[in-house]
């Protein structure tokens, strides 16, 4: 049976070990020990050397009962965004937080709290089941880039379970679009602002044009593009020679994300060419998009599971990518799943006890019912 | 007279004095001019301006003619940006850097020919009247160390800032009020992909706002800059706030508030049509002067200017300097060419024989002997 003081002790444990984005050994080094205790063949990826950081994705395996049994994993991501360091949680009454000026850290301990929960009563009941991988990335909170340089030759499951969406457990995500990261730079020509302003182009006139004239915000119903940061110019009496604009496209669709992407270089370049100034416009492409059907096996298996628990499943479409998009993309089916997190990525994150065990409960449900095939 | 001017001048060329840190320069200047027989004092302006060095007011009784006007003379000490490690290049008639600095000729130049002109008066043969020179701090910092001043504190019929392009013969006698003008537009927050129709894209509104500002030239009299842009804090966040800086100048003080009342509907109109708040200051950095060519500082640097042979020009300029605060503070006072070429870069540079004929020009202003009317 889940333990719900088992989980809160390993998630405040864990919460407490530093691990922002590229530093995430230390999570690596206690989850090789944990996972080894638990019977599972461990496996660190090169992942860390790959992207010149310290630690590599970690793929850990528990070898099937039954061999009839689909191979299933869960998955779940180390490193943390910032403020991320010296997190001291507080248990709260019934919800778990942090002191002081730090994020919880619940994205993503409490998925990775509920896998090791999970793997312990799979055992402690002697479940019967398929072979169980558990995947825990790096460097997520930083574009997916764990996910990106995983060792795909390590997976050996028929479908997945990302444990990274916020909505309580029974939340499934089903789709996610892809997204295009986009750096603008105007370069216009400085000049004194008060003695020959003619003799130069402002940068920011010119970026703010074509600004004025990008499509923004909600696209269509599976289409959004933002214009995240602009920063521009030295000094009040210098006409401005430069201004940096950063933004994104993103969309279900590859086509209309290709097609709004150009559409954002070319309003650049073109408002730039009739001020006389230049663009150079950069396309991170961040990862693609993914979209499963209610039949498709991992979307099946967790509304079957959840409804086995009483809980509701809501499919939803998430506006943001998880490692489920990469996973879908190596085509493993794989669905994210609601833990119950918080504002996360703000110094008020928090989490329920209660959706902690759930999670647990929840997961050790869905090899259950997989077993029920 | 060459190599003495030159040689002081490379001397403080080497002395760092970027604005709000001019301690060293202002040390030089005080012990230099100290063992030159005048009455040195530093103002207060370190602490009002946050920097760590005063204005220096210093002051020589007249000689053989007293009945003369009170004469100030003006440089500031500091430059736009640190000259640390500057290497100076003599060639060509000309004084550079060697590319990787500012040369820090503006306003060391003025610097060195004040300087050079107080060693010049110790020799003790030239009659002039009571003379004040005052160096300021952070002109370059939007005229901080001047407009520190109060009225009196700097006691003077008429003035002459050493601070202008142009070849010696050069005369600004206008120079546009320059006013500062600080927007803040706020949106609202949402995240970028969830749910974008629930934020207000700050930046978005002020690409609008911006589209719709005046141009740089707004007329003959009157400049408009949007300077600085900063706002967001990530790409998948719909922004909430941004800052936009920027001035307006014009020589008609009245145009401003005109213009600063456009700018204001302007944001006022957009942000009601995107839904957002706007928030806009203007302050007035410095007033506009305009001196007639018969009024006093004018007259004698023209007088001046023709006894030494230079070709005199009398026009205004669309930068401020320290002559549009002296004014304000009732001492008519002009800003002189002193050769400066390509100011606040690194290919400053500054004409050897340009800056010497100042030299000859200021002594001339100083040994005129002047008639009543002046």
């Amino acid at each position: 049976m889940v333990n719900r003081e088992r989980i809160l002790e390993e998630f405040l444990e864990m919460v407490r070990i530093d691990s922002p984005s590229g530093r995430e050994k230390k999570m690596v080094v206690y989850l090789k020990e944990k996972l080894t205790g638990l019977g599972l063949e461990v496996v660190e990826d090169r992942a860390g050397e790959k992207l010149g950081t310290e630690a590599g994705n970690l793929v850990a395996t528990l070898p099937a009962t039954d061999s009839r049994l689909p191979a299933l994993f869960f998955s779940a991501h180390l490193d943390t965004v910032e403020s991320g360091c010296g997190i001291e949680p507080v248990v709260d009454g019934e919800v778990v937080r942090s002191a002081g000026d730090t994020i919880l850290g619940g994205d993503d301990k409490a998925g990775i709290a509920a896998i090791l929960e999970m793997l312990r009563v799979v055992q402690e009941e002697k479940l019967p089941h398929g072979v169980i991988q558990a995947v825990f990335t790096v460097m997520e909170e930083q574009g997916l880039r764990g996910a990106l340089h995983l060792d795909r030759s390590l997976l050996k499951a028929e479908m997945g379970f990302v444990l990274d969406c916020d909505g309580p457990p029974g939340t499934i995500i089903v789709r996610a679009p892809a997204q295009n990261k986009i750096e603008a730079f105007v370069v216009g020509k400085a000049a004194h602002a008060g003695i020959a302003p003619e003799e130069g182009i402002n940068a920011i006139a010119v970026a703010a044009k074509a600004i004025a004239s990008l499509p923004l915000g909600r696209i269509d119903s599976e289409t959004t593009a933002n214009v995240g940061i602009i920063e521009g110019g030295k000094a009040i009496n210098i006409v401005p020679d430069m201004v940096r604009v950063l933004g994104e496209v993103r969309s279900l669709d590859g086509q209309k994300l290709d097609h709004y992407t150009q559409k954002i270089k070319e309003a650049f370049f073109r408002t730039a060419a009739e001020h006389g100034a230049r663009a150079e416009v950069k396309v991170e492409f961040l990862y693609p998009s993914f979209s499963l059907k209610e039949s498709d096996p991992p979307v099946a298996l967790a509304v079957r599971a959840a409804r086995a628990l009483g809980l509701e499943p809501v499919l939803k479409s998430s506006g943001g990518g998880s490692d489920a998009n990469y996973f879908n993309h190596y085509g493993i089916p794989t669905a994210n799943l609601g833990i119950g997190m918080s504002r996360v990525h703000t110094t008020d994150e928090y989490i329920k006890i209660a959706d902690l065990e759930m999670s647990a409960r929840y997961l050790v449900e869905i090899v259950k019912t997989a077993a029920k095939k | 007279m060459s190599s003495p001017l030159l040689a002081e001048f490379l001397n403080l060329v080497k002395i760092d004095s970027p604005s709000g840190n001019e301690r060293a320069l202002a040390n030089y200047v005080k012990e230099k001019l100290i063992s030159l027989g005048w009455e040195v004092r530093e103002d207060g302006a370190a602490t009002a301006t946050g920097g760590n060095a005063g204005n220096i007011i210093a002051r020589l009784p007249g000689r053989g003619a007293e009945k003369n006007p009170v004469l100030l003379f003006s440089a500031h000490l500091d430059t736009v940006t640190s000259s640390a490690g500057v290497k100076p290049v003599v060639a060509e008639e000309v004084v550079r850097s060697d590319g990787r600095t500012i040369l820090g000729a503006d306003d060391k130049a003025g610097v060195a020919v004040l300087l050079e002109v107080a060693r010049r008066l110790r020799e003790g043969d030239v009659r002039h009247g009571e003379i004040v020179f005052l160096f300021t701090v952070g002109e370059e910092a939007g005229l901080l160390g001047s407009r520190f001043l109060k009225p009196g504190d700097v006691k003077a019929d008429m003035g002459f800032v050493l601070d202008s392009g142009g070849p010696p013969g050069t005369i600004i006698n206008a120079a546009p009020r320059e006013d500062i003008w600080k927007v803040r537009i706020r949106g609202r927050s949402a995240h970028a992909g969830v749910n974008p129709e629930e934020g207000i894209n700050a930046i978005r509104v002020a690409a609008e706002f911006v589209r719709l500002l005046p141009p740089a030239r707004v007329d003959g009299d009157t400049t408009f800059n949007p300077g600085v842009i900063r706002g967001g804090q990530a790409t998948n966040i719909v922004p909430d706030l941004v800052e936009i800086a920027g001035d307006m100048r014009s020589h008609r003080e009245e145009k401003l508030g005109e213009l600063a009342e456009v700018v204001n509907l302007l944001l006022r109109q957009t942000c009601a049509r995107f839904g957002g708040e706007g928030e806009i200051e203007v302050e007035t950095l410095y007033p506009s002067y305009h001196l007639s060519p018969e009024a006093p500082p004018v007259k004698l640097a023209t007088v001046a200017a023709e006894q030494v042979g230079l070709e005199v020009v009398v026009k205004r300029r669309g930068g401020g300097s320290d002559a549009n605060v002296l004014n304000a503070l009732g001492i008519p006072t002009v800003n002189l060419g002193i050769g400066l070429e390509k100011e606040h870069t690194p290919e400053e540079y500054i004409r050897i024989k340009d800056w010497e004929n100042c030299y000859f020009w200021v002594m001339e202003i100083i040994s005129y002997l002047c008639q009543p009317g002046f």
